[in-house]
């Protein structure tokens, strides 16, 4: 798939799963390998780039003696798991044309 | 390798970066070890699975990179994943603040409200434009029908003195009347076209105006 793209869908991954409860580095992680490979490296910099776009704020809590990162989904990052959502259903109806056009192409 | 000696690995690696960005990462990546270690790893395993500092080391470089075209970044991922109208300009806005806006946009009203006032004008000058057409058919209308009525009654008068002016006179009210049935005709259609016209446009501004507003996207 093209990086770019997977960037994105990654993203709105991320904040799917902030949108059930704010949650740390390790658990998303854990959360989102259910259904995707995502790796360490590959989620700092959409954490980073999710914060930058004010999709998500951060705070620390106090967990066995070290300061825990929690990230927490803000209106913006609602509104982007929504528009993917509106964009994908626009995307789905063209892949169906293509797919279409690709069977009469065939017949 | 140790947890110690990772954090000193990446560190030198990313000296580029302002300090507290630097730290941020770090911080990131020693609580992914923290909480393995906490889940059962060894610090070994756990530094060990993160993969290449070199690998880990460029992402986080590329990335910062990337932040100083943040907002191009943006415009180029929408527009790729969404082909609908306005797409980008939503996720632009929406990476602004608040405040920035307002002082954009109170630094360039000089330049909007004309704009606006502008566009303004040209709808108000043609909703007037068709108002008067509008009249002007009604206008059209009465008067066919004044001459009709007036010409079919006087021109029996007519025709008691000259038979033959009288005959021609008729005959020109009743082509009046004839233009004003056709006329009657081709107004109401007209105006039916206008309000259908109308209405479609109203619901096609409100629509664009609900999806700028990041309702929803059609």
């Amino acid at each position: 798939m093209d990086t770019q793209m997977k960037k994105g869908i990654l993203e709105v991954c991320v904040l799917a799963v902030l949108k059930k409860q704010d949650s740390y580095g390790y658990k998303i992680i854990g959360d989102i390998s259910n259904f995707i490979p995502i790796s360490e490296s590959t989620l700092y910099p959409i954490l980073k780039r999710l914060e930058t776009g004010n999709c998500l704020t951060t705070y620390s809590i106090a967990h066995n003696g070290r300061l825990r990162k929690y990230y927490k989904i803000t209106p913006v990052g609602l509104r982007r798991i929504k528009d993917f959502l509106d964009d994908w259903r626009e995307i789905m109806d063209i892949y169906q044309f293509i797919l279409q056009e690709e069977k009469d192409d065939e017949s | 390798m140790t947890k110690a000696e990772f954090i000193r690995n990446l560190s030198s690696l990313i000296e580029a970066l302002p300090q507290g960005e630097k730290q941020k990462a770090i911080d990131f990546y020693c609580e992914i070890i923290d909480d393995r270690m906490e889940n059962g790893k060894t610090e070994e395993e756990a530094v060990a699975e993160l993969g290449s500092i070199l690998a880990i080391s460029q992402k986080i470089l590329a990335e910062s990179g990337q932040n100083a075209n943040y907002n191009n970044y943006y415009k180029s991922s929408q527009s790729y994943a969404a082909p609908s109208h306005g797409g980008w300009t939503k996720d632009w806005f929406g990476g602004l603040s608040k405040g920035w806006l307002i002082v954009i946009l109170v630094l360039t009203s000089p330049i909007w409200i004309g704009l606006v006032a502008g566009v303004v004008g040209i709808i108000i000058g043609l909703l007037g434009a068709v108002l008067g057409i509008v009249v002007s058919l009604f206008a059209a209308v009465f008067a066919l029908a004044v001459a009709c009525l007036v010409g079919f009654i006087s021109s029996f008068i007519v025709m008691s003195t000259n038979p033959i002016g009288g005959f021609a006179q008729l005959g020109a009210s009743l082509l009046c009347g004839g233009l004003c049935i056709l006329l009657c005709i081709g107004s109401v259609s007209l105006i039916k076209l206008l309000v259908k016209g109308f209405r479609s446009g109203y619901q096609s501004v409100k629509n664009k105006i609900h999806r700028k507003g990041g309702v929803a996207v059609g």
